[in-house]
């Protein structure tokens, strides 16, 4: 094995799972994020040599991509097979799949927004860079976002 | 939205987040590295064979342009010889699901299976990892799930890429509702179908899928 080889399994093993959640969170589904992981590690691969200084922001960059245009052509299949498919175990508490409904309910930058600032620690400049609109555009997708998911988490805690 | 929501939303995130983190299977960097190469060398493959047709044909149009044009008339001893007309399997024609109707299956290129339509209810899925040489034909094929999202209905489905696209191939192997989560290659070929608690393990033919161990 070279040593680029070795680096790069390095890289893939230290950054997959938490890509791959990432993703998950923001499709709704984990083997589609797998997929789409994996892809943009391939992709990672490909262009190894280009990026190997710093390369967890191309590849979350391509993964986000990826998923995103995945979303796009699956989201009325992905809301079905959520709500058909087997749930893996421990089975999820209601106010766990009415959150994650919410979040699918988010409209897509809106969505991406939130967890790209909760779960991938960007800024908002930063968030705001990679999607090429200015910083009061994503304030203004994360203030929606967060308000629709509040409606949910202050009913979760309402007194029944 | 007060500060003590904002809190909870960033820990059921960070929860959900965590909980995909733990159960997220990673097929390695090594299987990652070796996609790659496999897709390098379809792609010079392609190269090589678009560049044999380009000079095949020029050499046909260099030949043709000297020879004179005139009718042959049609004989036995000059017709070609009939020979019986391959047929390939319709495996889409296989799949019927009540709640999703007839698959509508689309590729887009030789080296990634596409997904369907999302509006029709039916999803393929295992794009980058479930490339193997199914039958130690010296051939990849690559094996998917076509699912009916709205009933789960799921069959295992064969690809292949040898010709200019990925096309259907053999027979459909019906999973049952709900299908399988997961799915991949062995080094021999065999395909691992992967349920909640159970792996069931199949060999494809060449034809169609038969269950094995």
């Amino acid at each position: 094995m070279t040593p680029a080889e070795q680096r790069f399994d390095e890289f893939y093993t230290d950054r997959f799972p938490a890509l791959a959640a990432q993703i998950a969170v923001y499709l709704g589904d984990r083997a589609e994020a797998e997929d789409v992981a994996q892809e943009a590690f391939c992709r990672a691969w490909r262009h190894w040599s280009a990026i190997s200084a710093d390369p967890v922001p191309w590849v979350h960059t391509v993964a986000y991509r990826l998923a995103t245009s995945r979303w796009r052509r699956l989201k009325v299949a992905l809301a079905h097979r959520i709500r058909t498919r087997p749930q893996d175990v421990p089975p999820p508490d209601a106010a766990r799949l009415d959150l994650m409904n919410a979040l699918a309910g988010l409209p897509d930058a809106q969505r991406r927004a939130i967890v790209l600032h909760y779960l991938a620690d960007l800024s908002v400049e930063q968030i705001a860079a990679r999607e090429g609109v200015a910083a009061g555009t994503v304030k203004s997708w994360l203030h929606r976002g967060r308000a629709r998911l509040a409606t949910v988490l202050e009913n979760e805690g309402a007194p029944k | 939205m007060s500060d003590d929501t904002d809190r909870r939303l960033a820990a059921a995130l960070a929860a959900e987040y965590e909980r995909h983190r733990a159960d997220a299977a990673a097929p390695g960097g090594p299987r990652a590295r070796a996609t790659v190469t496999r897709r390098r060398r379809q792609a010079a493959a392609a190269g090589i064979a678009g560049l044999v047709l380009v000079v095949a044909a020029g050499v046909g149009l260099a030949r043709g342009s000297g020879t004179p044009d005139r009718l042959v008339p049609a004989t036995p001893a000059v017709a070609p010889a009939t020979t019986p007309p391959v047929t390939p399997t319709d495996t889409l024609s296989e799949i019927h699901a009540p709640a999703c109707g007839d698959p509508a299956a689309k590729y887009r290129d030789r080296v990634r299976i596409d997904d369907v339509p999302a509006t029709s209810g039916w999803t393929l899925t295992g794009p980058t990892a479930r490339l193997g040489d199914l039958d130690r034909d010296g051939r990849d094929e690559y094996v998917a799930f076509l699912r009916c999202a709205t009933s789960g209905e799921t069959w295992l489905v064969a690809l292949t890429n040898w010709n200019a696209d990925l096309a259907f191939t053999g027979h459909a192997h019906p999973l049952g509702t709900p299908g399988p989560r997961g799915i991949g290659v062995e080094d021999d070929g065999v395909v691992r179908i992967s349920s909640r608690y159970t792996d069931t393990l199949v060999r494809w033919t060449g034809d169609h899928f038969v269950p094995i161990g």
